[in-house]
């Protein structure tokens, strides 16, 4: 019969129809086409209808209906074939018991297979082959026998049989352990017939004699949790569920019926599509959604497709077909109850382009659970737009989906691939689009999913997405079409839909930050690529909301340019300021350069005050905030920005201290306080000094040395508050000139305080010195005495300590030195104490101001704000909240921004500052003072080199 | 489709699992510690309060006591916003990542999500803490330049601490969705 047919083929009169049925396909694409490229920009400027009449336009509506019903028959008449018998599968258990009657064909191929009165549960291979026999015998002592009337399989594998004589449905687990293999009863019902499993992965059950089908969900213990009962059905008796929610059930000798998920309407068959049933039995639905019923009475099969008349799938060969079950690569499996044996016919030519829905991907063997996710990232800005097509970027190695936006209708193919390109060149992402949104406010509309799908084909894409909303609903159904699978069996796939911000997305930026060149930021993070891509496509977004182009799209609209006059305005004039700046800013720097002011005593002075170091600091700033060089990435972007908003701030801050400075005269209160500060502080000196000639703390001191050192300490100080008074007349007028300073910031303010602070404390510091120096020698020399009491001595050349032998002369001189040393240390140890506790104190509170200047300088304030106000602007990552879901929907997952934490802001946002310090570790501070060598204020050359 | 089953932490409180499977690969764990004891706060509340009716006795200073009723305050609102942590939850998503969140007893939540591409393995560990040693879950990360190689250990469930059996059990859990993703590159191999 095939190779009959295959002959035909080539006759002249079947070439001359092929290609006349295709030319009128194409006549037809090609006015329709031709038609809505003119008439689509013409309705929308035109308010009115033109010419076109109310009844022209229902006219031509009708037409379009018989036509389109027409093309459905010629499509579905080429697509399937008719009695096409592939193989006849034998009864397994024989002819000793009654003929088969139940038949399942599970995803993956197998067969399972009753027969009327035998006890046993086949799996067959799709060719036949018996792969296993499963007795329904209840194991343990009683090991009754049951019959099983028709059989099933659940989501989680297990196989379900409907047993009509104990009125039981049964379960068994062929995964289980051997010891827990048996069969157990979940539920008694009436008189149980036909069973099938919905793709909610209820098992449904019709009760022949009560003339219901019960829905039973079930747990993982095989417990049962709920019972729906759909009543006043005329002896049901074959059942099988419908892929997208709902079943099919027949009636004996009456009518097959169409129960949606709702449970609620059913259709019937015969008067939807006008066709006289015999006695229907056996029930099945393909994935594409077509109905196949056996028909007893008539021998026949006859399939009912979505769209389009029935078509006589078996019209001759059968006897008295039962049970029927088919399979998704397009075969029929008929139990022919009076031949004993399963009929295989092939009904489709070719396997069809499926539409997964996720309802069946869930139905599916947990085994057998498909690993390819795809992930659809939807704007949730979108979904309330009206339908159209979804347009966005395709990332096929995370096989996800990023939608950027909703074309709506009416559109012209041609124009939305022109403005796709367009959009490419300038955002080089890769924009295609992607698949159909519909929003249907009420009922799901017949002929607009119809033509969605075929827009599919106009606008090639693998997978084909659809999405689906039905009023208010927030469960949106989601499914994908793969034109092209290779592997029928593998193409189940899961579906997540995750929501997101797309103003938010567009605007935010990971951390810590990539950097664009290298190779490996690509597939180091998925969630990179995802938010480059809505980043990149901003052009889309900018597009004004009063633009009548001719593609209407919805995403994120921005709201627009009109209100930032004001910031165009600072635009426009700040590119001359900078200018004028930076030219300020050269002539400065290389001011501060020249060969004049760096000459020796000049430079050391410099580089000793921390005033010059803070504005050669500040200096660099203000270079870089006015460069007129666009800044290339996000992180110098947000330098810019931090050094500009720490200038500012520290302005504004410095101009807030002079103005308290300046008002009611307080310069003049400050210098006339300062004088008798400093003359207090010579005093307490002097007082102390006293202290330490006298016995300090009942301490005994070599008296001689004491008020040698007491006195040399005295007559410093009286030096100092003779310099101190002879300034005086002046402090007042220094102090007015200083203040000014703070206009330049107060930074530059505190660092002056410093270096004040350090002159006016000069006499202390030298105090310092001269302990630590005279602690020092004593110091060394003791331990050099202390090494030739040993007989030991220090070998410079080999950088160690050696034996050596000494004169007498020479232990002896040594070791009175040594006495002399060890009674005078403690009197000059005390000395050295007490002042570099003085010392400390004046350094500790330089130290802090230099941290506060430090703290001015680095924190990066802008980021911190932006991390205040914005903090979606600033991403460590994304989180995902799980949404209210229902079964049989895909997944749906919120993504929202989590904001990095203040102080990963501070950490990759910190400006570097320069330190004034040498950055000793504690025990090495400990030990410099210990052994008395100097501690430096600034920063130590020889520091820099080690 | 929520179960919740009790189980104990390492030092003895009662806690519970609660486990959500969203869909086939999208799965919650989430373990709920004990609740903020009122018995245990009255007694940190009272022996504060106490000190400082001493102190008030001695220095006779009322400042005393207003300081007390601010350490008080300052240390619930920090105690429970920064230390109390009622709920660690896991959520594994099959094909998009691990994500791993802490809920404060004030209603703050910290939220840490790790890519699966990052993800090497979800395993148990073991760790000497204090005089026993425990047991805990923990995230491998891969290191980018070695694929052998593992940069980062992520401990999970580290304010609960649950016992072994509570650990299998949502080892096992996470194990099972990992298992699909392990599934995927092999049969697009094939294909």
């Amino acid at each position: 019969m095939r190779d009959k047919r295959f002959v035909m083929d080539y006759t002249v009169e079947t070439s001359q129809l092929k290609q006349k049925l295709l030319k009128t396909i194409y006549s037809l694409q090609l006015k329709s086409f031709t038609t809505l490229q003119s008439a689509s920009p013409l309705l929308h400027s035109q308010c009115g209808m033109g010419m076109v009449s109310q009844h022209q336009v229902h006219q031509l509506a009708d037409k379009a209906k018989s036509l389109c019903g027409d093309l459905d028959n010629i499509k579905n008449l080429l697509h399937y074939c008719q009695d096409d018998l592939v193989r006849q599968i034998p009864n397994p258990t024989g002819s000793c018991y009654g003929g088969v009657s139940g038949i399942h064909c599970s995803l993956d191929g197998s067969i399972y297979v009753t027969a009327e009165s035998a006890p046993w549960v086949h799996v067959l291979s799709s060719t036949g082959h018996t792969l296993q026999a499963l007795p329904c015998q209840q194991m343990g002592k009683g090991g009754s026998i049951f019959l099983p009337e028709d059989v099933t399989v659940t989501r989680m594998g297990m196989v379900a049989v409907a047993d009509m004589v104990n009125e039981a449905i049964w379960i068994f687990n062929p995964h289980a352990r051997l010891s827990k293999k048996e069969w157990i009863k979940i539920r008694k019902v009436g008189s149980p017939r036909g069973i099938g499993v919905d793709s909610m992965g209820k098992i449904l059950v019709a009760d022949y004699a009560q003339g219901q089908v019960h829905s039973l969900a079930l747990d993982h213990a095989c417990r049962t949790l709920s019972v729906q009962s759909v009543p006043n059905l005329q002896g049901p008796r074959y059942v099988s569920p419908v892929p997208r929610g709902g079943f099919v059930v027949s009636e004996e000798c009456g009518d097959v019926k169409v129960f949606v998920s709702s449970h609620k309407l059913p259709s019937s068959l015969s008067s939807k599509y006008g066709h006289q049933f015999g006695n229907p039995a056996g029930v099945c639905v393909d994935r594409d959604g077509s109905i196949l019923v056996a028909d007893e009475q008539r021998r026949t099969v006859h399939l009912f497709p979505e769209h389009g008349a029935p078509i006589c799938l078996v019209s001759t060969g059968l006897q008295r077909p039962a049970g029927m079950a088919c399979s998704s690569s397009g075969h029929l499996f008929v139990a022919d109850t009076l031949e004993n044996c399963v009929k295989v016919f092939k009904y489709c030519v070719r396997p069809p382009y499926r539409p997964t829905n996720i309802g069946a991907s869930l139905g599916i063997h947990p085994s057998r659970v498909t690993a390819m996710v795809l992930k659809v990232f939807f704007p949730s800005c979108c979904s309330s737009a009206e339908s159209g097509i979804l347009i966005g970027r395709w990332i096929s190695e995370q096989n996800s989906a990023v939608i950027l936006a909703v074309v709506h209708f009416p559109f012209i193919p041609v124009q939305v691939k022109q403005y796709l390109g367009e959009v490419q060149r300038v955002t080089k992402v890769n924009v295609s689009v992607l698949g159909s949104w519909s929003n249907s406010k009420q009922e799901k509309e017949e002929s607009l999913s119809e033509f969605l799908e075929d827009l599919g084909t106009i606008f090639c894409h693998e997978p084909w997405i659809q999405i689906s909303k039905e009023g208010d609903s927030k469960f949106w159904s989601c499914s994908t079409l793969q034109k092209h699978s290779k592997n029928p069996q593998e193409e189940e796939e899961e579906i997540i839909l995750v929501y997101y911000d797309q103003r938010k997305v567009m605007l935010s930026h990971l951390h810590p930050p990539l950097d664009t060149s290298g190779h490996g930021a690509e597939d180091s993070s998925k969630l990179w690529a995802i938010f480059d891509t809505v980043a990149r496509s901003q052009v889309l977004f900018m597009t004004d909301r009063y633009d009548e182009g001719p593609i209407k799209l919805t995403h994120w609209q921005s709201d627009g340019v009109e209100a930032s006059i004001i910031v165009e305005l600072l635009k426009q004039a700040s590119v001359p300021a900078c200018m004028l700046l930076t030219l300020l800013l050269s002539l400065l720097s290389g001011l501060c350069t020249s060969r004049v002011l760096n000459f020796w005593p000049l430079s050391f002075l410099w580089s000793k005050l921390s005033t010059c170091e803070q504005l050669g600091h500040r200096l660099q700033h203000l270079q870089v905030v006015s460069s007129n060089k666009k800044a290339q990435n996000q992180s110098q972007l947000m330098r810019k920005a931090n050094i500009f908003v720490s200038l500012l701030i520290d302005v504004a801050l410095g101009i807030l201290l002079m103005s308290w400075l300046y008002r009611k005269n307080r310069i003049g209160h400050l210098a006339d306080t300062l004088i008798p500060v400093a003359d207090h502080v010579a005093e307490e000196l002097q007082d102390l000094l006293q202290w330490l000639m006298g016995a300090p703390a009942g301490l005994k001191m070599n008296r001689a040395l004491d008020q040698v050192l007491g006195r040399f300490f005295l007559y410093h100080i009286h030096l100092w508050i003779s310099y101190i008074h002879l300034l005086s007349p002046f402090i007042e007028m220094i102090l007015w000139y200083v203040g000014l300073s703070a206009c330049l910031g107060l930074t530059v303010a505190l660092c002056l305080l410093s270096d004040i602070i350090a002159l006016l404390t000069f006499h202390i510091y030298c105090f310092y010195v001269y302990g630590a120096r005279l602690y020092c020698l004593k110091i060394y020399g003791l331990s050099s005495l202390w090494r030739l009491f040993r007989g030991k001595k220090w070998n410079v050349l080999r950088q160690r300590v050696d034996s050596c032998s000494y004169d007498l002369d020479q232990l002896f001189i040594g070791t009175l030195l040594f006495t002399i040393l060890l009674f005078l240390l403690p009197t000059t140890a005390l000395y050295y104490l007490v002042f570099t506790l003085l010392r400390l104190l004046v350094v500790i509170v330089q130290g802090l101001i230099h941290l506060l200047v430090d703290l001015i300088d680095s924190l990066p304030l802008y980021s911190l704000i932006l991390r205040l106000c914005r903090s979606y602007r600033l991403a460590a990552g994304v989180k995902f909240r799980v949404l209210e879901q229902q079964d049989g929907k895909p997944l749906r997952l919120l993504m929202q921004i989590n904001p990095l934490s203040y102080a990963g802001v501070v950490q990759t946002y910190r400006l570097p500052t320069y330190s004034c310090y040498p950055r000793d570790s504690w025990a090495s501070l400990c030990k410099k003072l210990f052994l008395g060598e100097l501690i430096y204020p600034w920063k130590h050359k020889g520091d820099k080199q080690n | 489709m929520a179960e919740e089953r009790r189980f104990r932490s390492a030092c003895g409180a009662p806690i519970t699992l609660r486990r959500r499977q969203h869909s086939a690969s999208c799965r919650e764990l989430a373990v709920r510690g004990p609740r903020l004891q009122l018995r245990s706060l009255s007694a940190a509340t009272s022996a504060v309060w106490l000190a400082a009716y001493g102190l008030f006795a001695l220095s006779e200073n009322s400042m005393v006591l207003s300081a007390a009723i601010f350490i008080t305050l300052i240390g619930l609102i920090i105690y429970l916003h920064f230390v109390k942590i009622d709920q660690e939850s896991l959520l594994v998503i099959g094909s998009l990542g691990i994500q791993v969140t802490s809920s404060y007893a004030s209603g703050k939540e910290s939220t840490i999500f790790i890519e699966m591409g990052q993800v090497k393995d979800v395993v148990i560990n073991e760790a000497i803490h204090m005089q026993k040693v425990i047991y805990y879950l923990c995230i491998l990360l891969q290191d980018p330049e070695d694929p052998q190689g593992i940069s980062e250990v992520v401990p999970l469930f580290q304010s609960s601490k649950p016992r072994l059996d509570c650990l299998i059990e949502v080892y096992k859990s996470c194990q099972e969705i990992l298992e699909q993703r392990k599934t995927a590159p092999q049969s697009n191999k094939i294909k």
